[in-house]
């Protein structure tokens, strides 16, 4: 069977959170981990961005985002997942929320954020156009 | 294999299948079409094909629309209909200020003929919405001419009419027209396992489009019948590009043509723009190939029989 293949930009708005204890934030493609990051306090409000390529079967999958934070008070949220390949591709802003298991992309404390979404993805954003 | 396919034309003599969808999105072929005419043709010059065509819808189809871009494919359409004194009327689409360097080829013929045309008009993003929703429905890649299409068929259909276009057109391949699909993106009909192009013709996604949009209308003018396809085949100057072609086999001035929007369109409007980015990444054809210049001569000249 062929191959999705796909590059993915993730864009994670983080909230200054004044503490020396790091929150974390953990990116995984299904199960598996994409990235994992302590956030340092950051001046002002900042984004982060996570990249990743990938090649992924015909079928559902999940991107999630999840955001340990125990002790400060900060909180994540997730912008944009911008889904591309050599021949272009297209800001997921709108379908952030919409996609979600939870219907929100912000999170604070302890929280899980995942973007449900089918392979091949492009015919997938197609079948909900206009987004 | 052909009894279960779609078909347009004359007898129904194109076959022809859509094979990307939802289900199936990397097909071995994403579109086929084939020239299957029972009989065998001979060659006639082009007005001649032409007239024999125009004749022939006359007299199956009533109330006839012909749609009019401002290209030279549909100019001669209308002065085939025209030069036979056969009714027609002539419609012209307008989106807000996109096409109007495109229409006004159309409005200029029409004034000069003293016909007063029908004009369908849309906004912008009414047009948008149409050509992202056709292309949605059918995975299709091409959006504005199947999105346009649709608004002046809807409009002959609320009037009881029939409506014959320009569009069905075969063409040459490799030619400048048709560099977009060498440079903008590598079309896999149209180019060999090493890369290299093949050399020959093909049909448009929008045409294999509008006919399974709109099965009863008759709008293939120029692939109608064999004898017409043979006849431009037969008579197409090798030596010379397509534009060059049409102008002097159809006997109209040459235009610039953008074929409704400009590409700059496509990139700066919001809505467009993540079509565009989207659709972009749906199949890697837009095109099926038909055959080189000698296998088309040959079909068209022996015909199929009944196989």
């Amino acid at each position: 069977m062929r191959k999705d293949k796909l590059d993915f930009g993730i864009t994670i708005y983080v909230e200054r959170h004044g503490s020396t204890h790091l929150p974390t934030y953990t990116v995984l493609l299904d199960d598996t981990v994409i990235e994992s990051k302590h956030i340092p306090d950051v001046k002002s409000n900042d984004n982060f961005m996570v990249y990743f390529s990938t090649e992924l079967d015909q079928g559902p999958h999940t991107i999630s985002v999840k955001y340990d934070n125990p002790l400060s008070k900060g909180l994540i949220r997730i912008d944009n997942i911008y889904a591309g390949t050599a021949a272009g591709g297209f800001n997921c802003d709108s379908l952030v929320k919409s996609e979600s298991s939870s219907k929100t992309n912000m999170l604070r404390n302890t929280g899980i954020y995942q973007f449900n979404f089918t392979s091949p993805f492009f015919y997938w954003a197609l079948s909900r156009y206009p987004i | 294999m052909y009894d279960n396919m779609l078909s347009m034309g004359k007898d129904q003599w194109i076959k022809f299948s859509l094979n990307r969808s939802y289900e199936n999105p990397y097909p071995e072929k994403e579109m086929e079409v084939y020239l299957r005419p029972k009989q065998a043709s001979a060659v006639v010059d082009w007005k001649t094909a032409a007239r024999h065509v125009a004749e022939d819808i006359h007299a199956s189809y009533d109330n006839l629309y012909v749609a009019m871009s401002g290209g030279i494919d549909s100019e001669f359409v209308a002065q085939s209909f025209f030069d036979l004194g056969i009714p027609f009327k002539p419609i012209i689409f307008r989106v807000g200020e996109l096409n109007e360097l495109d229409i006004w080829w159309a409005f200029k013929w029409c004034k000069d003929n003293n016909i007063e045309p029908v004009i369908v008009d849309a906004t912008i993003e009414e047009w948008v919405t149409r050509l992202s929703s056709v292309s949605r429905k059918y995975c299709g890649r091409f959006g504005a001419g199947p999105g346009t299409m649709s608004f002046v068929n809807d409009y002959v259909i609320a009037h009881g009419g029939n409506l014959v276009t320009g569009a069905g057109f075969i063409e040459y391949f490799p030619d400048e027209n048709l560099d977009y699909m060498t440079t903008r993106y590598k079309d896999s009909s149209m180019h060999n396992a090493d890369g290299t192009p093949k050399q020959g013709y093909l049909m448009h996604e929008p045409d294999l489009l509008q006919q399974l949009s709109y099965p009863t209308m008759p709008f293939n003018f120029l692939s109608w019948t064999p004898e017409i396809v043979l006849s431009y085949v037969y008579h197409r100057d090798m030596t010379i590009d397509s534009a060059a072609n049409k102008a002097k086999i159809m006997n109209c001035l040459p235009r610039p043509k953008n074929i409704g929007a400009p590409n700059c369109f496509f990139m700066l409007h919001p809505r467009a723009r993540k079509w565009v980015g989207i659709k972009n990444n749906i199949g890697t054809a837009e095109c099926a190939y038909l055959g080189t210049r000698e296998e088309l001569l040959n079909v068209l000249t022996n015909g199929v029989g009944n196989a």
